[in-house]
């Protein structure tokens, strides 16, 4: 298409100016490597170099520290053996000087314990006399409430064996009553019972002697007419004139 | 107010020879309390027919006794409320029997107390087997045991006591 809007010789132009303008950077391009090859050579070379002495200054500075180290070491030591010689001497001072203080302070110490001690001594007993006291006064007050608390509890006692008494004395009082009514009933019942059974004896024997007298037992007619005869007497007596 | 004619106390003193007794005349009484609700309750449904209500509760000499009372009746309710009054107040005789009488001696009684004592009166009979004959009367406040058994009792203690120490 663009051969076909383009003319010929214009294409052929652009062709040859974009394929020179090709040939020319790859010229530059393999000018500039031969260049930066031989460059690069040297940047190694340098640095080889500066490495060595680097290393040997390392080297060398490490020896010079390690000279240096061993001298102050040295120095140290010797320091050291002189401070703990003029230690030891003073030692010997000092600890006869604290032996010194130290039995000052345990005399002043006894001393002071001792004082202490007695007047703790003092201190206890007193405690102890107070305490006695105290506790002769609670036995005391002790004593005195139980002896209280036992008065106290025989009277209730008393009370209620006093009460008790009295409700045994009501409840056999009660119970003799239930008996003696029970007893009294029982012979009510029996005396009942007994004329009851006399009444009907001395029917039947007044019966048989009605008998006997009258020689026979009366007949319905005879019972009426001898009802008859007994109003009879009664109208003699007089006992209807008066209506 | 009611008024009582001389028929009327004829009439009443028929009615107690009849009753003589009081059991009897308590029968009367219920019966004259059946007579007045029978008769209520015609008059409210029929009219007054009163023969039929006496005929219905009594017979013989007492229904015409009754019809005879209540024929010059004007009221019938106060009529029967003056009966029954009547029945109540009249005076008991109690008489206490060995047997059981029969209704001829028991009219033969009464008919001799109306004539002793003198009034219309009811007889209050009990029974008492134990007073074994006789009677024992109680009348007006007066109180008269004749019977045998208060004799022979009598006679033990007097004549016959040596008899009765043997017999007990």
């Amino acid at each position: 298409m663009l051969s076909t809007a383009l003319e010929p010789s214009l294409f052929y132009f652009i062709s040859l100016v974009f394929i020179i303008f090709l040939l020319f950077f790859c010229l530059v391009l393999i000018i500039s490597f031969l260049f930066f090859r031989g460059t690069i050579r040297d940047i190694n070379k340098t640095d080889l170099v500066i490495k060595e002495e680097a290393h040997k200054k390392a080297l060398q500075m490490l020896e010079d520290a390690r000279k240096q180290s061993m001298k102050i070491l040295e120095d140290s030591l010797s320091k050291a053996q002189e401070i703990i010689n003029e230690t030891k001497a003073l030692s010997d001072e000092t600890k006869r000087s604290i032996n010194t203080h130290f039995d000052d302070i345990t005399q002043g110490q006894q001393v002071e314990l001792s004082d202490l001690s007695a007047t703790l001594l003092n201190e206890y007993k007193d405690e102890i006399r107070d305490q006695k006291k105290k506790n002769i006064e609670t036995l005391q007050t002790i004593s005195h409430e139980v002896e209280t608390e036992v008065k106290n509890e025989i009277s209730e006692f008393k009370d209620v064996l006093h009460k008790e008494t009295i409700n045994a004395e009501s409840q056999i009082q009660n119970k003799i009553k239930q008996d003696y009514s029970a007893i009294e009933n029982e012979l009510k019942q029996y005396k009942h019972d007994k004329l009851s059974s006399l009444d009907e004896k001395i029917y039947e024997i007044i019966t048989l002697v009605s008998k006997r007298i009258i020689g026979k037992a009366l007949s319905l007619e005879e019972h009426e007419d001898f009802i008859m005869k007994v109003l009879e007497d009664i109208k003699k007596e007089g006992v209807f004139e008066n209506s | 107010m009611f008024l009582k004619t001389v028929e009327d106390m004829k009439i009443e003193e028929k009615l107690a020879d009849l009753l003589v007794s009081i059991s009897n005349s308590k029968k009367f009484l219920d019966e004259l309390d059946l007579f007045k609700r029978k008769f209520f309750t015609i008059t409210e449904g029929k009219g007054t027919d009163i023969s039929s209500a006496i005929e219905e509760i009594w017979s013989g000499e007492k229904r015409e006794i009754m019809k005879k009372y209540f024929e010059n009746s004007s009221n019938f309710n106060e009529s029967a409320d003056y009966l029954r009054d009547y029945i109540l107040k009249l005076p008991k005789v109690s008489l206490t029997l060995a047997i059981q009488p029969r209704n001829e001696f028991l009219n033969r009684l009464y008919l001799w107390m109306k004539e002793h004592a003198g009034n219309n009166m009811l007889l209050d009979i009990s029974i008492d087997p134990k007073i074994i004959g006789g009677l024992v009367l109680s009348y007006k406040g007066n109180y008269i045991n004749k019977s045998l058994s208060v004799l022979i009792d009598r006679y033990f203690m007097t004549e016959g006591k040596e008899y009765a120490v043997k017999l007990l």
